[in-house]
């Protein structure tokens, strides 16, 4: 027996297959099964992965609980260089391909601003912290970046869905970085988290709000990101960067509404409308680019894809926030009314 | 240890996304219900690798799941873990009560929509949580859930009608 309404509304809560591909890394110690593209350094990567292989039987054997445990572990804790240097290391050697490194980079360097936030929240968001974990990001998204740069012209389709979604999650994460620092009664967290948020989001050239016009929407990098793709004349290339810009977008929205239906019982009734009406908005979006792609305009079909995928990357990660701080952290973000539409655009 | 290996992975590839949706219905926190997740399998292969005896994989994963689940609730939530105690502490009161009129709530229930549905179940109890989502999400039986929670089939009826109920009156108040 099954209540079929529940049930299907359930399963959309999911793992992602990158999330996938990282515990089967973690469980088993080889890449994920999917990425069947070789590596041109094969005989260095299968060595280094054999070492890696053994590093990981010990991470079994003995380790995996303080690793796993490590998994949440902020700045001044115990746990946190065993989450930097082992688990973040180990996740980056298994990374074998440049748009899957670049994504891991990607990932630690909105990790970082995702610590900041925890730190914000308790009030000791202190200058020692936060110049280690600006320094981090810093580095990551570097390294994020260089590597995006350097598939642009192979895989644009990659090189756009990254920048997106990481731009796109700073945009989100920075607001709310600044969000909890502002309500902070701790004047050193109140400095370092406005002084964080700042380098966050001139790093993506966003303002930190999610607006319902459709350029505001974006961040400037991914704007420009995408421009650069667009003014490529290859239609077919083109073409299949928008199917996987739709698959990335279609699985991140996903991703955003089951943190919607997690966050349903903190929020009004008035921001529950709003956000539904951003999702539909979305929909839209998603609507307009497969009818595009139909028809053949992959250009048009890619614009409406990457800006879903900004939008649901926006989303989700203001909705994570507000289930983990339960604060009023949706608010001062969320700008739906029309004089405020032209803010952020370029 | 080669053919132990692809078992364990074929089990991985078919429960990972049941019960990470199982801790994260539990836990209302995506990246904890992600790390308790990979956690649980961790637990099950070590013990499998050192010979351990597992009878049945799926309700063994759970049983690891809500341990972990439950240290959770008692690291975090202190309350929480108070009115957990108090649920099951609530199970003679629950055993009187007639397991008969599920089908009726069942029905009651997939006329709501989904989303509203399942919001709701999320407001409920752990105790209800866990039950009702093991019955009508993952599809388990009362005698397969007790199997997981270390109780009666019948007590495990009890509280699923019970906690039907509930739902109901949150969908419908």
């Amino acid at each position: 027996m099954t209540l079929h309404n529940l049930k299907h509304e359930a399963e959309k809560i999911r793992l992602t297959s990158a999330e996938k591909s990282a515990m089967r890394a973690a469980l088993f110690g080889a890449a994920s099964p999917v990425q069947t593209a070789p590596s041109p350094y094969f005989f260095f990567s299968y060595q280094f992965r054999m070492v890696m292989a053994g590093f990981l039987v010990f991470v079994l054997a003995g380790a995996g609980t303080v690793s796993a445990a490590a998994g949440g572990a902020l700045p001044g804790d115990l746990l946190y260089p065993v989450k930097i240097n082992v688990n973040e290391s180990v996740k980056i050697a298994l990374a074998s391909t440049p748009a899957s490194r670049a994504q891991v980079h990607a990932e630690l360097a909105d990790a970082r601003v995702e610590e900041a936030q925890a730190l914000a929240a308790q009030g000791r968001l202190d200058t020692a912290a936060t110049a280690k974990l600006s320094d981090n990001f810093d580095e990551h998204a570097k390294h994020a970046q260089d590597l995006v740069q350097s598939i642009a012209e192979s895989d644009p389709g990659s090189a756009v869905e990254i920048t997106t979604e990481l731009d796109s999650a700073l945009a989100a994460n920075g607001a709310v970085l600044r969000s909890l620092g502002d309500k902070s009664t701790d004047k050193e967290t109140k400095n370092n988290s406005g002084r964080f948020a700042v380098r966050v989001l001139a790093h993506v050239g966003a303002t930190g709000r999610i607006t319902a016009a459709q350029e505001a929407s974006m961040p400037k990098a991914v704007a420009v990101q995408m421009m650069t793709v667009l003014s490529s004349d290859d239609r077919s290339e083109n073409g299949n960067g928008a199917s996987t810009i739709e698959a990335k977008a279609a699985q991140v929205l996903a991703g955003a509404r089951a943190q919607f239906m997690q966050a349903s019982s903190t929020l009004d009734a008035t921001t529950t409308a709003q956000l539904s009406a951003q999702f539909g908005a979305i929909d839209m979006l998603m609507a307009q680019g497969s009818v595009s792609l139909g028809a053949g305009d992959s250009k048009a079909a890619m614009r409406s894809f990457t800006e879903a995928l900004s939008k649901s990357a926006q989303l989700r990660a203001v909705l994570k926030a507000q289930i983990k701080y339960d604060g009023d952290i949706l608010k001062p973000l969320l700008q739906f009314d029309d004089h405020t539409s032209n803010e952020g655009s370029d | 240890m080669r053919d132990l290996q692809q078992d364990f992975e074929r089990a991985f590839e078919a429960y990972n996304d049941e019960l990470f949706r199982h801790a994260a219905m539990r836990l209302k926190d995506r990246d904890r219900a992600i790390e308790l997740t990979q956690e649980c399998f961790m637990k099950v292969w070590e013990y499998a690798q050192k010979g351990g005896e597992i009878r049945e994989l799926r309700p063994f994963l759970y049983r690891t799941l809500r341990h972990l689940i439950i240290d959770e609730y008692r690291r975090k939530k202190p309350v929480s873990l108070e009115a957990m105690a108090e649920e099951f502490e609530d199970k003679n009161v629950e055993a009187l009560l007639p397991p008969d009129q599920s089908n009726t709530l069942e029905r009651a229930i997939e006329r709501f929509d989904g989303v509203a549905a399942l919001a709701a179940l999320q407001k409920l109890p752990d105790a209800y949580r866990e039950a009702l989502s093991l019955r009508y999400i993952e599809g388990l039986s009362p005698q397969e859930i007790g199997k997981i929670v270390g109780e009666s089939e019948n007590a495990v009826s009890v509280r699923i009608h019970r906690g039907l109920k509930k739902l109901k009156e949150l969908l419908q108040p």
